[in-house]
């Protein structure tokens, strides 16, 4: 496969070099519908490493982890929310009616930001609340803090579905959310993780792309 | 108790050629829209499918030796298989020659007959097979290499025919009137400001019939004729919902809430089909959207 992806014009390769969902976020994501864009190999590795991979992918990985290890791989048993908590779950449904209004006027990338933002602040208040320290010092609290991301990671798994919707039913699937679960009614309260409930093995989503040099 | 509907329609592809990054994008668009309004809520019906008819079609098939349906078979599928690669949930997938769809062209047809907006005469011009469009002398060109090319960029040729005629010229005002009461019939804005000064600077009556081959679907009364192959590929959407028979279960979804199409094919979508739906006195599609495309650096 040449770098510049200069021999993929068929969809077919394009989906085999790199990924289904990765060719459907690349293109949903990266230029607005109704603009000319183009493509390089460079821009969508670069787009759906730090996107899929890095930002959902990794945040997914470790907290899922975690609860496995820490949490007898079942959903974990939360106490009273703080604002923290409440902002971040709060910005996951609030992301819907921002998906709305931009798919209603087929604008999907800012749809996808406004998903992907929602990630991208999951990702600052893990690491704010950095649950691996809690876990010596305030294990309840741990348990808290990991329960608010799986759950976060719930929303944001329904909420990605019309777009990358094979890898974001793995997401939900990691997360034992039941396939009648999986409609936007769901975001809206009363189909939340129940704690206690037994949880899969976590297991990788995203894959990173990385470079095989080389085929001469 | 029933839910609300939403139609979405991709642009149905030609199969003269295999499908290409262009056809990908907007069928994962078009998918992402229909996934999203499933996950709302809705009563979604999301049709794609293939535009087999017109001269390009019997070209291609010719210069590979094959016939046109053939070719048509083979191809389209081809762009079913890239439908299933790309986990495209369209409920249905159209093809122009199947019977369902020669019933719902022929049936559009005779409306706008009856609303006397079909005429016959005859038609000269400079042809471009590629375009399959007549053009004015002073839109072309001969070039160095004493070739007469259209605006466009492509050989035309003269060519004289009998020709069945839409009369487009009596629709300028209803047109530029559903635009100025519906903004958001044409998307993105700046599409729908071209589609606006196209039709402000005047429209002309159109050819929707041929005489010179017979790769279409019959103009009904008068077999020697097929219809222009623009009239039948934008028929498509009225014939998935199950035109005309307005009792079908699919009609519900009538109007379309949004054709997604590529920008190229815009005036089409957004000034010929209206049009041609106004005089069968069918209801109108809700919004066009014409996306950009992707192209590849260097």
């Amino acid at each position: 496969m040449s770098k510049s992806v200069g021999n993929v014009i068929d969809p077919f390769s394009l989906v085999d070099h790199y990924g289904l969902d990765q060719v459907r976020y690349f293109l949903l994501r990266e230029v607005p519908f109704g603009q000319d864009g183009n493509y390089s190999h460079e821009a969508i590795v670069n787009r759906t490493n730090a996107d899929l991979a890095n930002d959902l992918g990794n945040l997914a990985q470790r907290s899922l982890s975690m609860i496995n290890k820490n949490c007898e791989a079942k959903v974990p048993q939360p106490g009273d929310f703080t604002d923290a908590d409440k902002a971040i779950l709060n910005q996951a449904v609030a992301a819907l009616e921002t998906a709305r209004k931009a798919v209603g006027t087929q604008a999907m990338h800012l749809a996808l930001g406004a998903i992907f933002a929602v990630v991208a602040e999951a990702n600052r208040y893990f690491a704010a609340q950095e649950p691996w320290a809690l876990k010596k010092t305030d294990p309840a609290r741990m348990e808290t803090v990991l329960y608010v991301t799986a759950e976060v990671i719930r929303r944001i798994g329904i909420l990605c579905l019309p777009f990358i919707p094979g890898s974001a039913a793995k997401l939900l699937d990691v997360l034992a959310v039941p396939a009648d679960k999986r409609n936007f009614v769901n975001l809206l309260g009363g189909s939340e993780l129940v704690p206690g409930a037994d949880l899969p093995a976590p297991q990788p989503i995203f894959p990173r792309y990385v470079e095989t040099d080389k085929e001469a | 108790m029933s839910r609300e509907t939403f139609y979405i329609t991709t642009a149905i592809s030609y199969p003269n050629g295999s499908p290409h990054i262009g056809h990908a994008y907007e069928l994962i668009a078009t998918d992402a829209i229909a996934r999203f309004n499933r996950h709302d809520g809705k009563d979604v019906f999301f049709l794609s499918g293939t535009d087999e008819h017109g001269i390009k079609m019997l070209q291609t098939a010719r210069k590979e030796g094959i016939t046109p349906r053939e070719l048509a078979d083979r191809n389209a599928k081809l762009f079913r298989d890239m439908g299933h690669a790309l986990n495209a949930s369209y409920d249905d997938f159209i093809r122009t020659t199947e019977e369902r769809h020669h019933k719902a062209s022929q049936a559009i047809w005779l409306k706008m007959v009856e609303a006397g907006d079909i005429y016959k005469a005859s038609y000269n011009g400079w042809y471009s097979v590629r375009d399959e469009a007549y053009y004015q002398e002073e839109e072309t060109e001969v070039r160095a290499d004493g070739v007469r090319y259209g605006p466009q960029g492509s050989p035309v040729e003269w060519l004289e025919e009998e020709s069945y005629f839409f009369r487009l010229s009596a629709y300028q005002d209803r047109l530029l009137k559903l635009y100025a009461d519906n903004p958001g019939f044409v998307g993105p804005d700046e599409r729908r400001n071209e589609v606006v000064s196209f039709v402000k600077s005047g429209l002309k009556d159109l050819s929707v019939s041929r005489t010179t081959f017979d790769w279409g679907i019959p103009v009904p009364g008068d077999e020697k004729h097929v219809m222009y192959v623009w009239v039948d590929a934008l028929t498509n959407y009225l014939t998935a919902a199950g035109y005309p028979d307005e009792n079908a279960e699919r009609w519900r979804y009538w109007p379309a809430d949004v054709h997604i199409i590529g920008k190229d094919i815009i005036r089409f979508h957004a000034v010929y089909w209206p049009a041609f739906l106004l005089s069968a006195g069918i209801e109108l599609p809700k919004r066009v959207f014409g996306h950009g495309s992707r192209v590849q650096p260097r």
